[in-house]
């Protein structure tokens, strides 16, 4: 293993995840007026656990989150539809967005599916990016490039040193 | 209700249903069974419902992308209305048979039912479709949900190869099925049936409306197992038994004979027509009874008979090209009703005994003394024995076939023969089952010591048996049913006939005496014979499809070996190889004028860019190579945010990040010491230069490119347009952001639809670095006698 875990990078990471989780979810919500959006919403989320993942062992970040993150890819790309479906229900077409007026505070927020998209949007690319890392768990090769390699530059395992 | 709502509950309450089976916790198998039950007999009343409505035929339609032609339109007419009838019919009994079949705490339950449910909704909106294109997603939607179905025992060798089978011969016919319809579509200018239905179709008679009938006949053919796609209906006999009994005698195979009734009224002039129909299906009757014969699998038997059966409703459609089929939904019904209910007792001989070869099977008539006569009922309907609904059918198919003898002797006689011929095997083969399974011999002892049959498994055929029966004796009680259904813009006009029970002394009643008595005594003749027989596996296909696959697989890996494919590295160097060859000339073709001006800021930002790039050149050590990639990366950045593009700023940002991370941690998994990594990423001597060379060629085509694109605009840029709609049309200030999740949103929804395919693509590539897990799948859902 090359990759020495030090209690600095430790706490840092663990104090960047929800600022970094907040400042996401600004992203999501600003999007639509200001930049941001649910792609970069998802990124910034997506980092907080890759740097999460890079820190701690692997196994043990996959173990506990594996299928969560997948079921999160699910969960985005069936709210996504569901968000562009809702206004067949009014009879109007497919993706058409529906926009409601919410008055809190005395203050006026627009709220639309157009959210809900984004925030589908946003979900799935958290999922599929700590999703795809995840997958990998467990498939430790000696060889980095290909199968051809792998009779050229067998090494041992450091398994063993571990 | 309306019509419209109708539909939507019709459709949409089965996948509901599915998915309410997948969330009841486990522990509650009593409940879920109860809403199963309820809950599957929605779509039947509603069907109901719509039957007794007073407006139709009509179209309930949905807008979709109206810009795209592309509308959720439904048609109501008495087609649709009787298939959807009988698959919302057949869908409660199976659910009854389930709930019987499976142990009603197993686990596999409520998967079974989710996807027993799932395709329910996609057989119901393929019968309904209007729209050609709606009407073949959900045609493969049923082939996918079959395929999940056919292979639920997956650990089973058998279940798999079956349902693989089954998915690549449906899916590939349903890609013809796709042709005929844009064919169609090209000849006609539209996707609706209703529409296509109004036109004078002398407009399809041309050579082009040939091929599209051609195409779209190769879909139902696969879909109905005819001929050439025959082979794959008994390997789909490894499902479980409900299964076999909804798609694979009832619904699914059907669909084919629904396209093809769809299509009647539209191209029965075509030449290709009657030919086409009548070879393919008289042959695959013949085939099919006979193989049927020759099958000692109880499920095999069934399978190549419905095979026979459906290639005789296909010739049925081709020889009464000029007649009208008046009574297709009767002769449809027949079937449904005895097919269903001998898969159902077939599937509780094999509960009951764990084996289906009918050589070890007999004298079962005193152990199940009701089955035996539920079968007796249903193998009676099937040779068509007075008494039984299927009697009244053929009936009135010989009176049909004995009236046009004169018009229109030759295809009328050869269908004369064909049937006596069919019948008459026909009849050979449910004597066959029916003795030798209940009554002739004995069976086993050590077979015999089984668990009873749960009650809920007798309910379904008893009814069906019952139906048959019951309509057989007093045909007069369909008259309410099928008589509305044929002139709500069914085919032929039914009030001519009167559905009788008798006939009085005539031609057709002699000759199904006779071919009674024949068939019989043919199965009497040779009763000790049947069970040495083979089928050869000419004459099964698997061989040859199994052939095809292999010789393409090996195919594929031979051309990747012998282009040294195996390797990434020499595969980018021959891919953008290939680009260069063939594109670079094509560019420098093109004139162009370099108009850029340099400012001092952009000079300093390209040096800079340039230098992050090109460290890794002169970097010993990969992780600094890494780095000073990403540096560069990042870099780019900054072009964007000259260009006034902060969404694009950001997102290159966290792409930028995102990436690094994703290629350390995957460096990571190897397990290697970085000195190693670093020797293994060099290369060969004479392989960098070629890189080198590559590179450089790549950078001067993308420079060549940019330039180009940067001066061709279009005279009217698309932006100011989208600018100037963001706010009005969708209530945002953000351009970028609207287009991408608004005014563009179904490119989005593709995009993330390719994130979702490409994580499941590594979930699956990467499973086999894991073992199977085996144990925990229970073999066969009724045996707990062991325990």
């Amino acid at each position: 293993m090359w990759f020495h875990s030090s209690f600095i990078v430790d706490w840092t990471v663990k104090a960047l995840f929800i600022p970094l989780n907040i400042l996401s979810f600004y992203f999501l919500l600003r999007g639509h007026h200001l930049p941001g959006g649910g792609f970069i919403a998802g990124l910034t989320s997506a980092l907080s656990f890759l740097l999460i993942a890079l820190t701690q062992t692997l196994s043990v970040f996959s173990l506990k989150w594996k299928s969560s993150f997948r079921h999160l890819a699910q969960y985005g790309m069936l709210i996504a539809i569901l968000s562009c479906s809702a206004s067949l229900l009014i009879e109007n077409h497919f993706l058409d967005h529906l926009w409601f007026k919410l008055y809190l505070f005395g203050i006026e927020f627009s709220l639309g599916t157009a959210l809900f998209f984004d925030l589908g949007v946003m979900l799935l690319v958290i999922g599929v990016t700590v999703g795809f890392i995840l997958e990998f768990e467990g498939t430790e090769t000696t060889s980095p490039i290909s199968n051809r390699d792998e009779k050229a530059t067998a090494q041992p395992t450091d398994k063993e040193k571990l | 209700m309306e019509v419209k709502q109708l539909i939507a509950l019709i459709v949409l309450s089965p996948v509901v249903t599915g998915l309410l089976m997948l969330m009841i916790p486990q522990n509650r198998s009593t409940l879920r069974a109860f809403l199963a039950f309820f809950l599957s007999i929605i779509p039947f009343l509603s069907c109901i419902a719509l039957f007794s409505a007073e407006t139709l035929p009509s179209v309930a339609q949905w807008d979709w992308i109206p810009p795209l032609d592309l509308s959720l339109s439904f048609r109501l007419d008495g087609l649709s209305l009787f298939f959807g009838l009988v698959v919302s019919f057949i869908g409660v009994l199976i659910t009854i048979y389930t709930l019987g079949y499976f142990e009603l705490t197993s686990t596999q339950l409520s998967r079974f039912l989710c996807t027993l449910f799932l395709f329910q909704s996609a057989m119901l909106a393929t019968v309904f479709s209007n729209n050609l294109l709606l009407m073949f997603v959900f045609w493969e939607l049923t082939g996918l949900t079959s395929f999940l179905l056919i292979g639920f025992k997956h650990e089973y060798t058998q279940a798999r190869v079956g349902a693989r089978m089954s998915l690549f011969v449906t899916m590939f016919t349903g890609l013809l099925l796709l042709v005929g319809i844009i064919l169609l579509r090209e000849l006609s200018g539209s996707f609706e049936f209703d529409q296509i239905l109004a036109m004078d179709s002398t407009l399809f008679l041309t050579p082009k409306g040939n091929w599209a009938l051609f195409f779209m006949l190769m879909g139902a053919f696969g879909k109905s197992a005819q001929f050439p796609f025959h082979f794959w209906l008994p390997n789909a006999m490894s499902a479980p038994t409900p299964v076999s009994a909804f798609l694979h005698s009832a619904t699914m195979v059907k669909l084919g004979i629904f396209l093809i009734a769809r299509l009647f009224p539209i191209f029965s002039d075509s030449p290709v027509w009657m030919p086409l129909l009548m070879s393919i299906g008289i042959f695959t009757s013949l085939t099919g009874i006979v193989l049927s014969l020759r099958s000692h699998d109880l499920k095999e038997i069934l399978a190549y008979s419905t095979i026979a059966q459906l290639g005789f409703y296909v010739a049925y459609y081709g020889w009464s090209r000029q007649s009208g089929a008046s009574f297709d939904t009767l002769h449809i019904l027949t079937h449904v009703f005895y097919k269903a209910s001998l898969f159902m007792i077939v599937g509780m001989v094999d509960c009951a005994l764990g084996t289906r070869d009918i050589r070890k099977l007999g004298g079962l008539r005193k152990e199940f003394p009701l089955l035996a006569v539920l079968a007796l009922i249903a193998c009676g309907s099937a040779v068509a024995f007075p008494g039984t609904l299927s009697f009244i059918s053929k009936e009135i198919f010989l009176a049909d076939l004995f009236r046009h003898l004169p018009s229109q002797s030759t295809p009328t006689l050869l269908m004369l023969l064909y049937f006596s011929l069919f019948c008459i095997l026909k009849v050979t083969v449910f004597s066959r089952l029916w003795f030798s399974v209940f009554s002739k011999g004995s069976t086993a002892p050590d077979l015999l010591d089984r668990s009873p049959l749960s009650f809920r498994l007798y309910i379904s055929p008893v009814l069906l048996c019952a139906a048959t029966v019951l309509t057989g004796t007093f045909p007069t009680l369909l008259t309410p049913f099928l008589v509305p259904l044929t002139q709500l813009g069914g085919l032929g006009n039914i009030e001519s006939h009167q559905l009788t029970l008798w006939h009085g002394f005539s031609a057709p009643l002699f000759l199904s005496l006779s071919i009674l008595v024949v068939g019989y005594w043919i199965y009497f003749r040779h009763r000790h014979q049947w069970n040495d027989s083979l089928v050869s596996h000419h004459w099964k296909f698997d061989y040859y499809f199994n052939y095809v696959f292999d010789s393409l697989s090996r195919f594929s890996k031979k051309i990747t070996t012998l282009a040294g494919f195996d390797d990434p590295s020499r595969y980018l160097l021959i891919a953008t190889g290939f680009t260069l060859v063939f594109v670079l000339p094509f560019v420098y073709s093109i004139p162009f004028e370099f108009d850029y001006e340099f400012t001092l800021s952009s000079f300093i930002l390209f040096l800079v860019t340039l230098s992050a790039f090109s460290l890794p050149l002169f970097l010993k050590s990969w992780i600094s190579k890494i780095l000073s990639l990403s540096a560069g990366g990042l870099l780019i950045t900054f072009y964007y945010v000259s260009f006034k593009a902060p969404d694009l700023a950001l997102t290159q940002i966290f792409v930028e990040t995102a990436s690094l991370f994703l290629i350390l941690i995957l460096l990571r998994r190897m397990k290697l010491k970085s000195s190693n990594l670093t020797a293994s990423l060099k290369t060969p001597h004479w392989d960098s230069k070629i890189s080198l060379l590559l590179s450089i060629g790549m950078g001067v085509l993308i420079f060549f490119v940019t330039i180009i694109a940067y001066q061709y605009k279009y005279s009217e840029p698309i932006g100011p347009s989208l600018l100037e709609k963001s706010v009005p049309y969708a209530f945002g200030n953000n351009a970028v952001n609207t287009i991408l999740i608004d005014f563009r949103g179904f490119d989005t929804l593709g995009e993330i639809l390719v994130l979702l395919i490409a994580l499941l693509g590594a979930i699956g590539l990467l499973q086999h670095f894991f073992p199977r897990k085996r144990d925990h799948f229970k073999e066969e859902p009724m045996k707990k006698k062991e325990s």
